[in-house]
């Protein structure tokens, strides 16, 4: 078991881990785990965690930034056909629960209410990004600087890539078609440029601890566990666990999970017929 | 050093083991978990997978459990925020 150092970011991580299981639950996504398992599979152990490092440097703390900027509704929505949207496997979970915990001072978070807003990078066109660029060039107050803009564009366009992790067997990409009904903001608005005003050069050692700087997308347990034992400022290892068995009836918490699955499934379905529950 | 199960705070990681399946060799998976609130439903569902894979007698680190994951394994985690609570 491994407890993080910062009281506060531990706090908020359970926190919001319990919101979203009891009210924003997430699938499981196999093609994710795939991907992931792929991923570490053609690394040897001294390199894992050095390309989850590079990659969170990439892309892993854009989408963090994204997920943080959704954190009051879905973490991954429902597709615009109002089903199930990606999910989530274990790791990529934990990760983005401290992650997000890490980043609530410096990410704005979009309205749960607005039932047809989507944070999504995928799709932006190129005269969003020009938008963008613009602004940068104007020094608008609260957009990014050239770094940051320069790195968001990197990061979206690895999204559009087939295999922006080299897996060579399992491919990523989502046509960029764009439906009326739905509003697409880019997830880099969110970020809160007057807190800290470049994204490139934040604290992120400080934000989510030096362990949680891995990209969730592709972090798998083992990975992460040793990132975060590397990481002996901001973890540390508890050891084993042991002790009294003393469960609660399993019974009651089968159904209780049930329960639980079953209201999320209710208000997802409100969500996407544009009721707020 | 063990640590009891009833130190087990908000927030904290579980690693643990969810299959013994060769079917995916050479890609250890494992499982991981993040503990909600104290002596409520979320926790106690944790401690019980944990205890599972204790009971199973694998020794050694939370590393040295993670062991390959089966498909049957996962198919049995059918949402990834179950992790932090109710299966």
């Amino acid at each position: 078991m491994l407890r993080c150092n910062v009281e506060e970011l531990r706090g908020r991580a359970a926190k919001l881990a319990l919101r979203i299981e009891r009210w924003f639950q997430l699938d499981f996504a196999e093609d994710r785990i795939a991907a992931a398992t792929i991923f570490e599979s053609k690394r040897d152990a001294g390199t894992v965690l050095t390309d989850l490092r590079k990659h969170f440097d990439e892309t892993g703390k854009f989408r963090a930034i994204k997920y943080a900027a959704r954190r009051n509704s879905f973490l991954c929505y429902p597709d615009e056909k109002g089903r199930h949207g990606n999910g989530m496997f274990c790791s990529m979970f934990v990760v983005l629960c401290y992650q997000i915990a890490g980043l609530e001072d410096y990410v704005k978070a979009a309205p749960h209410t607005d039932t047809l807003l989507r944070i999504s990078d995928k799709k932006m066109r190129p005269k969003d990004f020009k938008q963008i660029e613009k602004d940068v060039v104007k020094g608008k107050p609260g957009s990014c600087d050239r770094t940051d803009f320069t790195g968001y564009h990197a990061y979206t366009e690895k999204l559009r890539e087939d295999d922006p992790y080299q897996l060579g067997s399992v491919a990523e990409n989502e046509p960029g078609k764009r439906r009326s009904k739905f509003e697409y903001r880019p997830s880099i608005d969110y970020w809160d440029f007057s807190k800290c005003p470049s994204i490139a050069t934040a604290n992120w050692a400080g934000i989510v601890t030096a362990g949680m700087m891995v990209d969730s997308k592709i972090v798998m347990p083992r990975g992460l566990y040793d990132s975060l034992v590397a990481d002996g400022a901001g973890w540390t290892d508890m050891g084993d666990l042991t002790g009294k068995q003393d469960f609660e009836d399993l019974a009651f918490i089968t159904q209780r999970a049930k329960e639980l699955a079953a209201e999320s499934e209710v208000r997802r379905q409100s969500w996407v017929r544009g009721r707020v529950v | 050093m063990p640590v009891d199960i009833a130190q087990v705070e908000p927030g904290d990681l579980i690693f643990t083991y969810t299959g013994a399946d060769l079917s995916m060799a050479g890609t250890p998976t494992g499982h991981v978990m993040i503990a909600g609130e104290r002596d409520k439903l979320d926790v106690v569902t944790q401690i019980h997978q944990v205890r599972r894979s204790m009971q199973n007698d694998f020794p050694g680190t939370a590393r040295e459990r993670l062991i390959p994951n089966s498909a049957k394994s996962r198919e049995s985690q059918p949402r990834a925020s179950a992790c932090c609570g109710a299966m």
